[in-house]
């Protein structure tokens, strides 16, 4: 079954065409970053008018890329959780190209879209396993048994850990989308000159709280600001170290903690934030402690991209499961309310 | 003798979401007026259409949408299912705005206003139609149309004006070309100046009336490609919004650092 899948729930364009057969045959990204750049972060009508801008060439090329024009058995679109005007770009083209094609379509959930992109690797992890999602918008931790077969087992109380990454970025003057820049500014910080919170560590518990570790960063980069309104380039570069070591070793405690509970020997990370080094390696190191196993999607696909939102909605349509023509997009959907496959 | 071709239109730049297949010559509506809902219907919409005439996409020989001006999730939902169906179907794409669907549809429109009917039933050689959308923000979407034999000829193209400025422009317009010549206002936008019609009106010599309950349909647009050719066609399935408001005040970030030379960016 060979799927075109279509991602537009936040700043990025991706399509790409998955083959339950032979695999990814193509996939193609277009990135808003440098639009929103300028604002600071994601303006919402600025990305919708780039989805609707940009995302049929991005088919065509995809279509024509991987010779599958007339080959498509089903459409996979992003139909949320999003910023409803970009998602509403994706899911109308997509289920209009499959009332066209006449195939079936299925709206597919990001973060399962996340959650199932480091089955796109070749030594894929089996099932069951705990998976970390962290995004812009979100941070949970999951017990998944299987597609659709997710147990919750914390998430965070309130900023997501890429949007914490973002903010700390923020009061650094840093760009958007100030995660990979801040962790590339924490390869010339010390480490130890900070010492940052372990937001909820001490306590029992799978939740997270990232807006304490915001406030604690604010204040020390305002302690050291000199009258440009940033502190030195140095003592830039170790607040953010210090800032990464205290957000990357909350996630790993937690992630250690939640195996524990689980009893599952694998994990794997997802989302925007599973691409930082820091994180992989940290998390390499504790699991090997616990002989337990960490996995993780290639670096393009821990961000947003169609792949991923393919390769979920063919797991969905190889077993019957498809939309009716109704686009119905949901910019709010828990994870748990998943059906089985 | 070639069977005149069947085609859909599609339009949901207010909160009125409508589709109108035209078949061997005929006209046949669908709408719906509940908002924010034009996304779950117009597939639905078209289905029932399609299957009620026995059609396929496949048969159709294009797809015509309204572009704007209007709601802007409205219109990318309108251009993303027009493009979605053309594509998978290898149709072209036309284009026209929707405030000459408006006029357009206002000049035929079944049902009238009572004050607009008589105007229409007294079939004046010249009408001024100022089709008008409330684009909130106390700024309207506007544009001038001549309806002449029954066809309508743009005498100012769309643009978002105060209320101030849309009521001087109109009376400007009227005074200049058109004091002796019927005058028709319609849609909401004109709701946003309601209280200074009487000025307009003093301007005009002949009958005038009003109807902000009309809004743009589907077929208008599909009548505008038939009977004024207009419209502007796509075969790859590009087209661009009309947003016409493109400087909403977004406000851009202060940097305390000089902005890097190249911003990163990555295109795969
Ligand atoms: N190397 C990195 N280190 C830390 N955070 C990162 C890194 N790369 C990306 N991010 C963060 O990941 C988030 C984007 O992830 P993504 O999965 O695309 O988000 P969403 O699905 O919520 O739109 C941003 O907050 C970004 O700062």
């Amino acid at each position: 079954m060979r799927i075109l899948g279509i991602e537009t729930s936040c700043d990025e364009t991706g399509v790409a065409v998955y083959d339950s057969e032979q695999g990814l045959l193509g996939h193609r990204l277009y990135s808003q970053i440098k639009l929103h750049s300028e604002y600071g972060g994601v303006v919402p009508e600025l990305a919708s008018r780039d989805h609707v801008r940009k995302l049929l060439p991005l088919i065509e090329d995809v279509l024509t890329g991987t010779d599958s024009k007339d080959a498509i058995d089903g459409v996979a679109f992003t139909s949320g959780p999003g910023l409803i005007g970009a998602l509403l770009v994706g899911a109308c083209v997509g289920r209009s190209l499959a009332m066209a094609w006449n195939c079936p379509a299925i709206g597919v959930h990001h973060m399962e879209g996340h959650l199932l992109a480091p089955l796109l690797e070749d030594n894929p992890p089996e099932f069951p396993f705990v998976a970390l999602l962290v995004s812009g918008g979100h941070t949970q931790l999951v017990a998944v048994k299987g597609i659709g077969q997710y147990e919750m087992l914390g998430e965070s109380l309130d900023d997501a850990a890429g949007e914490a990454f973002d903010k700390a970025a923020k009061m650094l003057d840093l760009d958007y989308p100030g995660g990979p820049n801040l962790a590339k500014l924490a390869e010339q910080g010390d480490v130890t000159r900070f010492k940052f919170p372990r937001p909820m560590t001490d306590r029992p518990g799978l939740d997270f709280s990232f807006s304490g570790l915001k406030t604690f960063t604010l204040n020390t980069v305002a302690e050291h600001s000199l009258a440009s309104g940033l502190p030195d380039d140095q003592t830039c570069a170790d607040i953010a170290a210090a800032f990464q070591e205290a957000v990357v070793d909350t996630l790993v405690i937690k992630c250690r903690r939640a195996l524990q509970q689980t009893g599952l020997k694998r994990l794997i990370i997802a989302g925007g934030v599973s691409a930082n080094s820091r994180l992989r390696e940290k998390l390499q190191q504790a699991l090997a402690k616990i002989q337990s196993e960490v996995f993780y999607a290639r670096h393009e696909f821990c961000t947003d991209n169609g792949a991923m939102i393919a390769f979920a909605g063919c797991q969905r349509l190889l077993v019957g499961q498809q939309d009716d023509v109704v686009i119905d997009v949901k910019p709010r959907w828990p994870l748990q309310t998943l059906s089985a496959v | 003798m070639s069977l005149p071709e069947s085609y859909l239109a599609l339009d949901a730049s207010t909160e009125k979401c409508s589709v109108t297949l035209v078949v061997e010559g005929r006209f046949h509506s669908r709408e719906c007026n509940i908002p924010r809902s034009h996304a779950k219907v117009m597939l639905p919409l078209i289905q029932e259409l399609l299957n009620e005439h026995g059609m396929t996409l496949r048969e159709l020989s294009k797809i015509v949408v309204s572009r704007g001006p209007g709601s802007f999730t409205g219109i990318r939902i309108c251009l993303s299912i027009a493009q979605g169906l053309a594509y998978g179907s290898g149709l072209p794409i036309v284009s026209v705005d929707s405030l000459a669907a408006l006029a357009k549809y206002a000049s035929i429109a079944a049902t009238p206003h009572p004050g607009l009917h008589s105007i229409l039933s007294s079939s004046p050689s010249r009408l001024l139609i100022i089709p008008a959308l409330d684009a909130r923000m106390n700024e309207i979407y506007w544009s001038a149309n001549i309806l002449e034999n029954n066809l309508i000829k743009h005498i100012s193209e769309p643009t978002l004006s105060s209320p101030v400025d849309f009521v001087a422009e109109v009376s400007a317009i009227i005074s200049q070309q058109a004091a002796n010549t019927p005058f028709v206002g319609v849609g909401h936008g004109w709701e946003v100046v309601t209280d200074q019609i009487d000025i307009i009106q003093t301007k005009c010599s002949a009958a005038t009336a009003f109807d902000a309950s009309i809004l743009p349909h589907a077929e208008g647009a599909a009548r505008l490609v038939l009977d004024e050719k207009f419209g502007e066609v796509s075969e790859d399935g590009v087209i661009e919004p009309l947003y016409i408001r493109n400087e909403v005040a977004w406000e851009k970030r202060k940097r305390i650092r000089p902005a890097p030379q190249t911003a990163p960016q990555k295109d795969s």
